[in-house]
């Protein structure tokens, strides 16, 4: 039961207010430094949160990650280069936009945008989670195996580029997830006769080694810190007048906050597709779509609104589902389920106070960002210098003792490691980590659905009609089909495009 | 192999290897415990020979396993990363996980001094406290030091 005095009097505590600020600095230094990620840092975090109540550990997690969005602006606007992938599109207008000196209106565009498309997404948490969980109550086994497969295609098809390879990544970590004891029969499976395997592979290490080490290893190529930043010099008065700018545009933040909400959604979408739909989005909206790319204020608030609004967004079937709309939402539920707490409606009625804490603490970690980001921005500016093999050298360390800390096991380690080695094959040979991530964190949940429902349907009488007939069920195998489909074809006339363009070459020099 | 169309190729076939190997793996199981994973093998085994097939028609990228990264350099730092791992874990944590980080930093500068190498310690040392007072101190969780037991 939802106990508003509980969940005020302990997120109103000074230690949580502490600690929430610490991990959206964090977080926002995790964003500003351009090849880490908010996902790396949820990962790395996460061992520090054992310890804590599950409401607090959501929360701190929840701060990296809104965190993160915004500390990727920073990157963007002052070296031209992304600090997340989400923020690419802020470097258009962002960049233009400090070379003309106009860096620090450019920087508090910025974070005003994040703070409030933020705000606009935990709002549509908050009253769309309900109604979802309601919806997903209705689930059966059979609608829980195909809601894993409509999942599992549609973060394929959208995470790699490569509908075939995303696919395949998505298969691969089915396959890991079935490593360990059967969950009915009790057999061992995939285990090669080793005792260390009988558990099968702990999700949360895979996790931190997918997405962590990768990431570390692609930063050895430059061992010394960014050069060529825009000048940021802080003039009185700039603050008014951005904020009086702001409000002038505000449509924006309707516009792309409601693309950043549809597409955070989506499982596997993420930021980095709604901000390009949202930037295209605005320039078709605005008056004048000719000064896009110059350096125009529309164009920092549209991808900054939109990436924050994904953050909420990509929760929403996290919580409700347990299928994560992201990369770093993957790795929320991860941490989800090491706290215990397992998504759907019974989150909702048996664990009220943990998510209603963490609902109103993303609230109040908006507001902490803004207040940090108007602060401490000088610092967040300089963190762009730090070389990167202090980054590296720490990445590394910090994923072994994470890993360890879960269960004190050294086979969580390997496993981290042998994940992380994986994660960097798929990544350099375009099979993306998100699809094989999905697949080992859904792995469970769809050959639990499965063999329930050809149980079920046999007492029925009928599995076929059992998997096929239920009307939630036809609707998600639709769904599955639209969305491979589409994607099919999505690639194939990319790939013609491409051919076209290609034969358009080759004739050009005959004439 | 800098040509997606043979990574994709030698991709299909480790990919059809690996599902051969975990097919072995299911003799003697119950239909109940085998059907989820069969199922999955066989798909992924269909989608390898889409993979390779389509890499055998269509015209191939370029695909670098290293990237802008000097290939020497990343072996190195790649394999002094599993040193430390697994000399953290089976031989002893500080020692190895020290050594290796410091090693790493050392081997990621492209240009040494004394100065660096004393600051660069300090930063071990730091990282080394860090864990010892927040997650043995703090956590409990005491990291493994078979060579010192």
């Amino acid at each position: 039961m939802f106990d508003p005095w509980f969940v005020f009097s302990h997120l109103l505590d000074p230690v949580t207010m502490l600690l929430m600020a610490l991990s959206a600095c964090f977080g926002i230094i995790m964003g500003a430094i351009p090849g880490l990620s908010g996902t790396l840092g949820i990962a790395l975090l996460l061992p520090f949160t054992f310890g804590l109540e599950p409401g607090l550990a959501l929360l701190m997690l929840g701060a990296v990650y809104c965190g993160s969005e915004y500390g990727g602006s920073i990157p963007s606007i002052l070296i031209n280069t992304p600090g997340t992938a989400a923020a690419l599109c802020t470097t258009f207008d962002g960049h233009p936009m400090a070379r003309n000196g106009q860096a620090q209106k450019a920087l508090l565009t910025a974070l005003l945008s994040s703070v409030f498309g933020g705000l606009f997404g935990v709002c549509s948490l908050v009253f769309l989670s309900v109604p979802l969980a309601r919806v997903a109550m209705s689930f059966g086994a059979p609608e829980q195996f195909w809601l894993c497969v409509f999942a599992l295609t549609i973060i394929a098809s959208l995470s790699s580029g490569h509908v075939l390879k995303g696919i395949i990544g998505a298969l691969l970590g089915l396959l890991l997830a079935c490593v360990g004891m059967d969950p009915i029969t009790g057999i061992p499976r995939f285990t090669f006769n080793t005792m260390e395997l009988m558990n099968g592979i702990n999700v949360v290490p895979a996790l931190i080694g997918l997405f962590a080490i990768p990431q570390a290893l692609m930063l050895i190529s430059s061992g010394e810190g960014k050069s060529g930043m825009a000048p940021y010099r802080p003039a009185p008065g700039v603050l008014l007048r951005t904020i009086k700018d702001f409000f002038r545009r505000i449509w924006v933040v309707g516009v792309s906050g409601m693309v950043g909400l549809i597409i955070g959604i989506m499982p596997g979408a993420g930021g980095n597709i709604a901000s390009f739909i949202a930037y295209n989005e605005t320039k078709r909206f605005s008056r004048h779509p000719e000064k896009f790319g110059t350096g125009v204020m529309e164009g920092i608030m549209a991808p900054e609104v939109c990436n924050n609004a994904v953050v909420g967004g990509a929760q929403i079937p996290m919580l409700t589902l347990g299928i994560p709309g992201s990369a770093p939402a993957a790795v929320m539920l991860g941490a989800l389920m090491t706290h215990g707490l397992k998504p759907g409606f019974a989150l909702f009625t048996e664990q009220s106070n943990v998510v209603f804490t963490y609902f109103i603490g993303l609230f109040l970690a908006n507001i902490m960002i803004l207040i940090l980001g108007l602060a401490l921005i000088r610092i967040f500016v300089r963190v762009l210098q730090v070389p990167q093999s202090f980054l590296f050298a720490a990445i590394v360390a910090m994923s072994v003792v994470g890993a360890y800390s879960i269960n004190n096991a050294v086979m969580d380690v390997l496993s981290m490691c042998a994940g992380g080695l994986l994660g960097y094959v798929l990544i350099r040979f375009r099979f993306g980590v998100a699809p094989l991530a999905l697949g080992l964190i859904l792995g469970t949940m769809m050959e639990e659905g499965f063999k329930l429902s050809l149980h079920l349907g046999a007492a029925e009488g009928n599995v076929l009609l059992f998997f096929f007939s239920r009307p939630q069920s036809l609707m998600l195998i639709v769904l599955t089909f639209l969305s491979l489909g589409y994607s099919i074809w999505k690639e194939i006339s990319a790939a013609r495009r491409a051919g076209a363009k290609g034969a358009c070459h080759e004739q050009q020099p005959q004439r | 192999m800098n040509n997606s169309r043979n990574v994709d190729i030698v991709s299909a076939a480790v990919i059809m290897l690996i599902c051969l190997v975990l097919h072995s793996q299911l003799a003697r199981i119950p239909v109940e415990g085998l059907i989820f994973p069969m199922s999955v093998i066989y798909l992924l085994m269909g989608c390898s020979v889409l993979l390779a097939g389509r890499a055998l028609l269509a015209p191939g990228q370029s695909i670098s396993f290293f990237g802008e990264i000097p290939p020497f350099r990343w072996c190195l730092i790649t394999a002094v990363y599993l040193i430390q791992v697994l000399g953290a874990m089976y031989i002893s944590f500080r020692l190895f996980m020290s050594i290796g980080m410091f090693v790493t930093l050392f081997l990621m500068e492209d240009s040494h001094s004394l100065k660096r190498l004393a600051f660069n310690a300090v930063f071990v040392l730091c990282f080394m406290a860090f864990f010892q007072v927040f997650f043995t101190n703090v956590m409990h969780i005491y990291f493994p030091e078979p060579l010192f037991e």
